[in-house]
Order: structure tokens, then sequence, then C-alpha cells
């Protein structure tokens, strides 16, 4: 079983293709805003690498976010574009559920956090589905550190918690604040775990895969985390007007 | 490719999610258009983050049907022959002009059918496109030919000299056609979108009660119209007792008057066959009625495109897709979309 992996929720844009035995290829950028000009030769140079043809994958794995937005339409578009064009199934993966799976195990609690922008930030707590993806202030976050800490010693844990480990952009943007927010203080992921690795991705899906977790491509859409900004476009309207 | 020249073409430029079978970009095969229209309607205009969300959920299926109507499987492959050749020879999509986040879905999905078939991709001019819209219902067609493209976001007049090459003539200095319609809509306290609410209002209307300025512009073919949109405003606050079907007939007539009167010079310099209209303001009925009127006077050829053919479709994208490949061959892998990208003189 053969699976490419699309990854394009943060800065980051990767591509990776992976089997049982895990990665054969992958390829990560950083392309700034240029993720639509990145994404589809580094798909093209991946399975090159891989040395296998589009026609030859068994199914489609894509990070849905949260994360920002331009990036995870081009990436869910493109994953939903080739998994129908091939007549493939599509995987899905929050990005925090990546992170997460990126970050060795048995280090204590890890919570991957995500940077949303305006002043937002998506994590999931420890223990939590990926379901219950919290967005919201990091200082709502700090509270939940805080929490947490307490809950842990109120339950005895004269160490609280154990190491709790924050991976992501968007613990690394909010360093400050979150360090503060336990004692101990939390551990930060380098910036290896700011973005969700792909080679994560398709290990994951590859498990998805054998699980069934699978989907119809058309049935795929982002994890936006937030309701859409109202705000209108006057400058770029086109063809619209003189309908009737 | 192919002798049929089977080329797919999807549109997300605006609020409009489309895709298009079109054979050698002359003979319509399916052309599948999903408007967005209501979703924006109550914002009074089109919210960018809103049609980019719209886009990602429409993409896919629009394809599919579109596919569906050329009888191709979502693997592009004949219902037929399901293990056959893929039926589709190129991708085209619309890389700009329009809103970033929703053209990035169209040349996405464009670039992962194009990967995914092994097939060229296109990347498209929205506006290029606009020009065919009269060569796809009027296969009869004989070139050169002025364009008039008028929309919410352009006007523009081209002279189509063949499949793939044309002159600028003319163009904007300030607001589009359509945005005028749109902010004296506004003004008058009318629907959204305006143009088709000015066009209804004017029926019941005297397009001669008020002579609203027709502007003169430094280019023999250039148009200006934020100077027509002041003088609505400033008579209606000296004639509060005014009609709105009144002042909406007697602006729109304003309107067509430059209009049709640039398009008539444009054609008779160039020495043109006949005149087409294209983009959404060619859906208003004064514009098409005189169009065809001062054409046939003259003795020349009018097009009016059906109205589904002046708004936007995907139908348009393909054709100007095929033209393209043949005359400059695919687009690479590593191109983005232009929000801001123009119409120049392809020569
Ligand atoms: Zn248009």
């Amino acid at each position: 079983m053969r699976i490419l992996a699309i990854e394009t929720a943060t800065i980051e844009v990767g591509v990776a293709v992976a089997d049982e035995t895990g990665p054969l290829a992958s390829v990560t950028a950083r392309p700034g805003r240029r993720q639509a000009e990145t994404l589809h030769p580094a798909i093209a140079d991946v399975c090159r690498i891989a040395m296998i043809t589009p026609a030859e994958l068994d199914a489609i794995a894509v990070d849905i976010g949260p994360g920002l937005f331009t990036g995870l339409r081009v990436g869910v578009a493109a994953a939903k574009a080739l998994a129908g064009a091939l007549g493939l199934p599509v995987v899905t993966a929050t990005s925090l559920e990546v992170l997460k799976a990126a970050c060795p195990s048995g280090l204590g609690a890890v919570i991957p956090v995500i940077d949303m922008r305006r002043g937002e930030v998506a994590w999931l707590m420890p223990a939590r589905p990926a379901p219950d993806v919290r967005v919201g202030a990091p200082a709502e976050l700090a509270t939940e550190l805080a929490e947490l800490a307490e809950l842990a010693g109120l339950a005895g844990l004269a160490e609280g918690v154990g190491p709790v480990l924050l991976v992501g952009d968007g613990a690394l943007r909010h360093r400050e604040l979150l360090e503060r927010a336990m004692v101990p203080a939390p551990v930060f992921g380098g910036t290896a775990l700011a973005a969700p690795p792909v080679a994560s991705l398709a290990v994951l899906a590859i498990a998805a895969t054998k699980d069934g977790r699978c989907c119809d491509p058309a049935s795929v859409r982002p994890f936006y985390g937030r309701e859409a900004d109202a705000r209108i476009n006057w400058s770029s309207r086109e063809g619209r007007e003189a309908v009737s | 490719m192919t002798a049929r020249g089977r080329v797919l073409g999807i549109e997300t430029s605006c609020d409009e999610t489309a895709a298009a079978v079109v054979e050698r970009g002359r003979t319509v095969v399916t052309s599948v258009v999903s408007s967005q229209v209501d979703l924006h309607a109550r914002y009074g205009g089109v919210v960018p983050e809103l049609a980019g969300r719209a886009h990602v959920e429409l993409a896919l299926p629009v394809v599919t049907d579109a596919l569906a109507g050329a009888g191709l499987d979502r693997r592009g492959r004949s219902f037929e022959d399901p293990a056959g050749p893929v039926g589709i020879d190129a991708v085209a999509a619309t890389i700009g002009p329009g809103l970033i986040g929703a053209l990035l879905v169209g040349v996405s999905t464009a670039k992962a059918l194009a990967l995914a078939w092994g097939v060229p991709f296109v990347g498209v001019n929205h506006l290029e496109g606009h020009l065919y819209a009269a060569m796809l219902e009027a296969p009869e067609i004989e070139l050169p030919v002025v364009v008039l493209l008028v929309s919410g976001g352009h006007t523009l007049l081209v002279a189509l000299d063949a499949p793939g090459s044309y002159r600028v003539l003319g163009a904007t200095v300030d607001d589009a056609a359509g945005e005028a319609f749109d902010k004296v809509a506004r003004y008058l306290g009318l629907g959204y979108p305006g143009g088709p609410e000015i066009d209804r209002l004017a029926l019941s209307g005297d397009a001669s009660s008020i002579r609203f300025p027709r502007a003169s512009t430094a280019g023999a073919f250039d148009f200006s119209f934020s100077g027509l949109k002041t003088a609505v405003v400033s008579y209606v606050r000296a004639h509060p007792q005014v009609t709105n079907a009144d002042v909406a007939a007697s602006f729109q007539e304003a309107v067509v008057d430059v209009l049709v009167a640039k398009t008539v010079a444009a054609a008779t310099e160039i020495g043109a066959r006949g005149a087409c209209l294209a983009g959404g303001v060619a859906a208003n009925s004064s514009l098409r009625a005189r169009f065809a009127e001062v054409f046939d006077d003259r003795g020349m050829r009018s097009y009016l495109p059906s109205r589904a053919m002046c708004t936007d479709n995907a139908a348009m994208i393909a054709a100007a897709g095929y033209f393209q490949l043949e005359r400059s061959g695919p687009t690479p892998l590593d191109a983005g979309a232009v929000p801001d990208l123009q119409l120049r003189t392809s020569r």
C-alpha cells in the first residue's frame, strides 16, 4: 500500500510517499505565501524520487488544519482533485494530531499548539481526542495549562503532570507567556517541531488506511477552527453585477 | 493532445464555481456553473473568505458533473470503457484576475488533475476567456471583431484578430461599468446585485428625463464612469422628488450611450467584421437592444452571447486554454494565481 501525503497547514509545504515500511520519499519547503506554486512540483518530485507514478498510489492523505486558511485550501483542493482523478480514498488528520504523532512517546504530556494568526492558537489537551480541538487566545491556553498543573497537584502528583512538552509554531510564538503558565515550566519543542512533519502524516495515514479510516474525496473539507470573516472585497469583484 | 482536443476548464475567480469540457476551443460539450450569489447577497457584496470556503467544497463536485456531462467518470474515463484512456487532453484554470483565495482553489485543483492524468496544465487569463464567449455560441463568426467586455471589475474594448491573437484598444480609467451600476444601485437603496435591479427599474422610467454627462477621456476608446456616479448623487440630492425609475433609466442610458458609441468607433477604425458583447453587464437588456440596433444600422454583425455565456463560466476558460496551449504550450506546475492580472495585447 502506497500513500501520498500532503501537508500545507502552516508555513511549510510538505509532500511524502510512504508504505508499510515507512516514508519512501519526502520533500519539505518553506515557500512563504507561495504554497500553490510549490506544492504541485513537490508532488511530481516526490513521485519521481519514490520511483512511482500517481496511478500507482493507493490513497491520498492530507492535513485538514487548523492552520493558515489559504494553505489549507491549496492542500485540501489538491488532495481532493488527486484522489478524485485517481479514484482513490482520502485519509485526513488534523495538524495537531500530526504534530503530536511526531513527538517521541514516553516524554510526558504532549500539547500541540498551532498558530492561527490574529491572536489565536489552536491546541489539543493531553488525553483528548482530535475532535476536542480548542481554539482561543494564548492566555486561554495558559489558563488551561495552570489548571492542568493544579489538578495534577491535587491528585498528589508531587512532580505535577511530569514534563509537559509544547510543540508547534503556536507554542514557539507565545513561548514567553506559556513558559510562566505552569510550574514546573513546560518544555518547548524546537523549530523542527514547529510545523507538522509530512512524514508523520504519512505514517499516521498508513495506519488509518489499514483500519479503514478513509473517506470519499468529495466529503473532505478544511478544518478552519474559526468562522469566516465577512469583510467585503469591492475592488476585486468581477462579472456578477448585471445578471438578472 | 488527441485530435478531439478536449480541454477541461475550471473557473473560480470570484463567486462562481464552474467547470466545462470544450472540444478544440469551439464546441461546448458540457458547462456547469454553481453560483454562490445567495451566499453573499446578505452582505451586499462578495465576501472573499466565504467564496474561498465555498470553492473548496464545490470544485470537485462541479468538475465531476462536467466530466459526467462529457460521458466521463470522476477518473476521466469513459463510462463505457472505465479501463480505457483518460478522455481529457488538458486542464485549464483561471489564474487571474480575481480573489486570490478563490483563484488558488481552481489553480490547485486543475494542477492536481493534470498531474494525476499526466496531461498539460494551462493557466488562463479570465478576461481572455470572456473574449471567446461569442465564438462558442456563433461558430460561423468572422474575425476580426471588436469585443466590448463589461463587468463588475472591467470595461475593455478589445480587437480579436484570430483565436489567441488580440489587441487591447481601450479600458476604463476609473470605475468599471458594472461597478457604476452597483454603486448607483446602492445609493438608490436597491438590492444586490445592483445591475439587474437598475435594468428592471429602468423599464418603468423615462430615459430622457435627466441628461447625465457622457464623459470624454484622453484615449479615444477609454471609458470613465466615476463622474457619472457623482452626477447621479448630486442630482438626486438637488431633486429629492425625482423617482428612482427615472434616475435608473437616465443613468443606464448614459452608460449605454458611451459604451455603444465607442464600440462602433473602434469597430470602424479596425475594419472589424462585427462586434461582440461579453461580461456580466452584457446581460443588461438596454445595452443588448442598442448594441444590436446600432450595428444592424451599419450593416455589421453583432453577437450577443446568451446570459449564461456572458457571465462567468468555465467553457470560455477551456476555449482560451485550448488556444493558448496551441500557441504557447503548457503552463509550468509552479505557476500560481495572479489576482491583478491585466489583459494585454497578445503580441
Ligand atoms: Zn468575468
